[in-house]
């Protein structure tokens, strides 16, 4: 059950005001924020404005639009006129953004209420949320684990029931990786789908702003509201997409390719699992298909050179000048500028810099830089090959559940577990990320689908009969807020 | 294995600084992570870098003046102003 449509059908149906629903969630999430540290700030005022407008509205007998009203929270990158925007940092702890971003225009505009900012890895720069400047987000399921990361804070909420739903990025898979560590559906839509207006710079060739949600159908229903051209982002595609409406089409023919590079070093509760979900696909008339995805032993590294390389550049522009913090103490201007970003970047956040730097450096940019652009390239071949003999893949989306809180992993470590993912980013396609079951402490396990560039669609029908076929089991939102 | 060297070329060219303290872990990391991005030097690859942005091209838009932000807006997050503009302290300017 889409959590979007019972919260919707509440307030249409006259059972609870807008306003109720929203003083329950903010009395929800404060009391249980202290906890999962989902939240970096509330914006309780914001909500409320947006809940009395919705029940105006109500109150004279207009309609609402999908979304309208539903409460939610956006990743602390994505800028909100006039409400901090900190992207967890230090760096932004006191940046206020005079503009919004295009996803936040268009919820605001359906009386869309925030709930607060969701906490996150500094910068999107993570895999467990621990790099976050205010601490780690941590998992509903197991409050000894991580959510996740770049985008913890909102998958954090979202499973432990104190947001119906969040906006977030993903650039090397930080919405689709949190969202399988904590049960739920992520997406990563193709690169160019959304509009990145107003998302706070990580990598600009793999950032892509996307969604998680408790199921498929809430999925479809905040994407077909975001998706579609920006002229602020000309990256962004003039493609129309209605996903929802698309939700009930048999999967009798459909070609799923099962890459056999992504399933090398998975196996245990994982491969259990996710040999149940392809016998799923096939009992709904899917056809299995082997396919080989050679470029993808090479993904890691590109993806690092090359985002890397790009956060080195986007990175430069905090300088203590114009917005950010300012060290205190200096000599001089170039003082100033080394010494504002020493204090203010956290230690993830520089050694992405110095990669990238080293990257792009004299001596090494042929060799690094250049190589992994003409890697990228293949890796695009390759998939467009494979998508010549089936519809979308069917690959584990972390080939790890949930990390423990405090883990003494080494930064490549880290990196490693970004394998399945990171590879959707190098050729700009959507990845979904779907609930598939658990392991043996419990804790939720994600398969990924990967589609065509704008095959958002396919994908969300397919995970839509996945759940329907399961009967939503491995769906497990905690159920904080009562009257919902 | 990157040196020190290396390790301080590439603070200063990012505008970072590195202590006599952080040194030693910081070029183990940093040589654990080059090694990690050096896997693909082993790869065989030729051809163009085209990506996967190739058929979404680029327009150009209109050239009509839309709406701006006003100087008390794009100054609202500077750490010092004078006027209209960014404040740096004079005896930076005179150096």
């Amino acid at each position: 059950m889409s959590i979007i449509k019972k919260i919707s059908g509440k307030l249409t149906s006259g059972e609870l005001s807008c306003s109720e629903i929203t003083r329950a969630y903010i009395e929800a999430a404060k009391s249980r924020n202290p906890e999962l540290n989902a939240y970096i700030a509330f914006t309780e005022q914001t909500a409320l404005d947006a809940a009395a407008a919705v029940d105006k509205k109500l109150a004279a007998g207009e309609a609402l639009m999908p979304l309208e009203g539903v409460p939610m929270l956006l990743k602390d990158n994505i800028s909100t006129k006039g409400i901090p925007t900190t992207c967890a940092s230090k760096m932004l702890e006191n940046y206020v953004p005079i503009y919004d971003a295009h996803v936040w225009d268009i919820l605001k505009s359906r009386n869309a209420v925030l709930l607060g900012k969701g906490n996150m890895d500094e910068f999107a720069m993570g895999s467990t949320g621990e790099t976050s400047y205010f601490g780690a987000p941590k998992n509903p399921h197991n409050t000894e684990y991580c959510a996740g990361g770049s985008s913890g804070g909102i998958a954090s909420a979202v499973s432990g029931g104190i947001a119906a739903y969040g906006l977030g990025s993903d650039t090397g898979g930080s919405i689709r990786q949190p969202a399988s560590f904590c049960g739920l559906v992520g997406l990563k839509p193709t690169y160019g789908a959304v509009s990145r207006y107003g998302l706070i710079t990580y990598a600009s060739s793999f950032d892509q702003i996307g969604t998680v949600a408790p199921s498929a159908e809430d999925t479809a229903i905040i994407f077909d509201a975001i998706c579609g051209r920006d002229p602020r982002d000309m990256t962004s595609c003039d493609i129309e997409q209605n996903t929802a409406a698309a939700l009930s089409k048999p999967l009798n023919g459909l070609k799923i390719g099962i890459p056999a590079e992504f399933y090398e070093d998975i196996g245990g509760d994982i491969g259990k699992v996710l040999e149940n979900a392809a016998e799923v696909y096939k009992k709904l008339g899917a056809e299995l298909v082997a396919v080989s995805l050679p470029g993808v032993k090479s993904c890691l590294p590109v993806y690092y050179i090359l985002a890397c390389a790009e956060a080195s550049s986007n990175m430069g522009r905090y300088d203590g000048i114009r917005y950010g913090y300012r060290a205190e103490e200096f000599t001089d201007m170039n003082d100033m500028i080394i010494k504002t970003r020493n204090e203010g970047f956290g230690e993830e956040v520089k050694r992405r810099i110095l990669l990238g730097s080293y990257v792009l450096s004299a001596g090494y940019f042929d060799a690094y830089y250049k190589k992994a652009q003409l890697l990228r390239s293949k890796i695009c071949m390759d998939f467009d090959t494979v998508f010549n003999c089936c519809d979308m893949l069917l690959t584990p989306t972390v080939p790890v559940t949930a990390i423990k809180c405090g883990n003494t992993l080494s930064p490549v470590e880290l990196y490693r577990t970004d394998i399945c993912t990171s590879t959707v980013n190098i050729a700009g396609l959507p990845g979904l990320s779907i609930p598939c079951g658990f392991n043996a402490d419990g804790l939720p396990i994600g398969m990924q689908l990967i589609g065509k560039r704008f095959g958002e669609s396919g994908l969300l029908n397919a995970a839509f009969q996945f759940e329907r076929e399961t009967d939503a089991q491995y769906i497990k939102i905690q159920e904080r807020v009562a009257i919902i | 294995m990157i040196s020190h060297d290396e390790i301080r070329k590439i603070a200063e060219l990012s505008k970072l600084s590195v202590s006599d303290e952080e040194l030693p872990a910081l070029t183990e990391q940093m040589s654990n992570i080059i090694a990690f991005a050096g896997e693909i030097s082993a790869a065989q690859v030729s051809g163009s870098t085209e990506g996967f942005t190739r058929d979404s091209g680029s327009d150009l838009r209109e050239d009509i003046v839309t709406p701006s932000l006003t100087p008390d807006e794009i100054l609202a997050n500077a750490s010092a102003r004078r006027d209209n503009f960014f404040a740096v302290r004079y005896s930076l300017i005179n150096k």
